[in-house]
């Protein structure tokens, strides 16, 4: 049993090289209209907050980061199923010199059009486990206090006095994707 | 406070500026035939669910009084108060029952209509004392389904926050539509 962390918590994750960053949500089950895609990303970022480079965007169309530091499980594309709808793995010995911190997203693909909002999204969490055990390390559960926010900041990895930590953020943002990329790139 | 029109998905709190809080409300829903349908019968309900969102009331045509009378249905063809509303459920939110965690508002077709056959369907929330529109939610969508889930008035850390759902459902009472609404929030 890990960590529970709470919004604005953190927790260091010890000796953890390799890891995997899960993350999971249930959509509000409609009779009809559109289904629900939601997308993890994760941005490589140096101490002023920027990506290293375009290739330090790791998402959907670009699944690896150039070291082989960061890589996507790849496009869960309804969210269906218990535990982690999409994970991102972590490799802290192949991290790219610059980067300090690794921030975890989880946009709604297409929400204007879809009319879908993070509202409509329900039991969300992002937990870090060892995929060698299935050890949970830690968890956050984000609540279901979000509204018509279209992309949600779940957490981030940071390294403080040369030790990496897991933060839990839970902050959202209108402006899907774009809002994120606008910002980080 | 003007008015907020509420998009699907989306909640907001009920606290008033400054902090009061909210007491006396009506839940106004209306709606019309569509062009070139027959009139419309359809009936507003109000589901009571605790936190293991079990039903601890429900409040509709055959039972105008529940949730120990803090939930008060006007019955069919209301006058006066509340231009526009077909049904009006009047909520006394300071008497609602501790165990009562979400109060759902439905509409149903008894007769079966779908909502293809209806227009300008809607639910908003006004505070009896001050006679203000504190938020609307204006469905912009039709379908071949017979009962549509509105909004949820729903405890949240304390105080009362409402959500814009606008699910559709089929049922021809509020009791049919139980299965639906739990997956829905």
């Amino acid at each position: 049993m890990g960590i529970n962390l709470t919004k604005g918590g953190n927790a260091p994750l010890g000796s953890l090289q390799k890891f995997t960053v899960g993350m999971g949500w249930d959509t509000n089950e409609t009779d009809s209209g559109s289904s629900f895609d939601l997308d993890a990303s994760a941005f490589m970022l140096n101490a002023s907050g920027k990506v290293l480079s375009t290739n330090h965007f790791i998402f959907y169309n670009n699944l690896k980061s150039p070291e082989g530091c960061v890589e996507h499980s790849g496009d869960n594309l309804d969210g269906s199923g218990d535990g982690d709808d999409e994970s991102i793995r972590i490799d802290l010995s192949k991290l790219p010199n610059g980067c300090e911190k690794i921030t975890f997203v989880v946009t709604i693909h297409d929400a204007e059009s879809r009319r879908q909002n993070f509202g409509q999204v329900r039991n969300a969490f992002v937990r870090v486990y060892d995929p060698s055990t299935n050890e949970e390390v830690l968890k956050y559960d984000l609540g279901e206090d979000f509204s018509i926010e279209t992309a949600v900041e779940f957490g981030e990895l940071y390294i403080k006095d040369g030790m990496w930590k897991f933060k839990a953020i839970g902050t959202g943002f209108n402006g899907g994707l774009q809002k994120f990329v606008d910002k980080y790139c | 406070m003007s008015t907020v029109n509420l998009v699907k998905g989306q909640k907001i709190s009920l606290e008033k500026p400054g902090g009061g809080t909210l007491s006396n409300v009506f839940m106004g829903l209306g709606w019309d035939p569509a062009r070139g349908s027959d009139d419309i019968d359809l009936d507003a309900s109000c589901i009571c669910l605790d936190a293991q969102k079990k039903v601890v009331d429900v409040i509709y045509f055959g039972q105008l009084s529940g949730a120990s009378g803090s939930v008060i249905h006007s019955g069919d063809n209301l006058t006066g108060e509340g231009d526009g509303d077909d049904e009006v459920i009047n909520v006394d939110l300071s008497r609602v029952p501790a165990n009562i965690e979400s109060l759902v508002f439905t509409i149903n077709s008894f007769h079966g209509q779908t909502f293809n056959e209806v227009d300008n369907c809607f639910a908003r929330l006004v505070d009896k004392s001050s006679k203000t529109e504190l938020c609307i939610f204006k469905l912009n969508e039709k379908g071949s389904n017979n009962a549509m889930v509105m909004c949820r008035i729903y405890r949240y850390n304390g105080q009362w926050k409402m959500n814009a759902l606008g699910n559709p459902a089929n049922g021809r009472t509020a009791n049919d539509l139980l299965p639906s609404i739990i997956k829905m929030y």
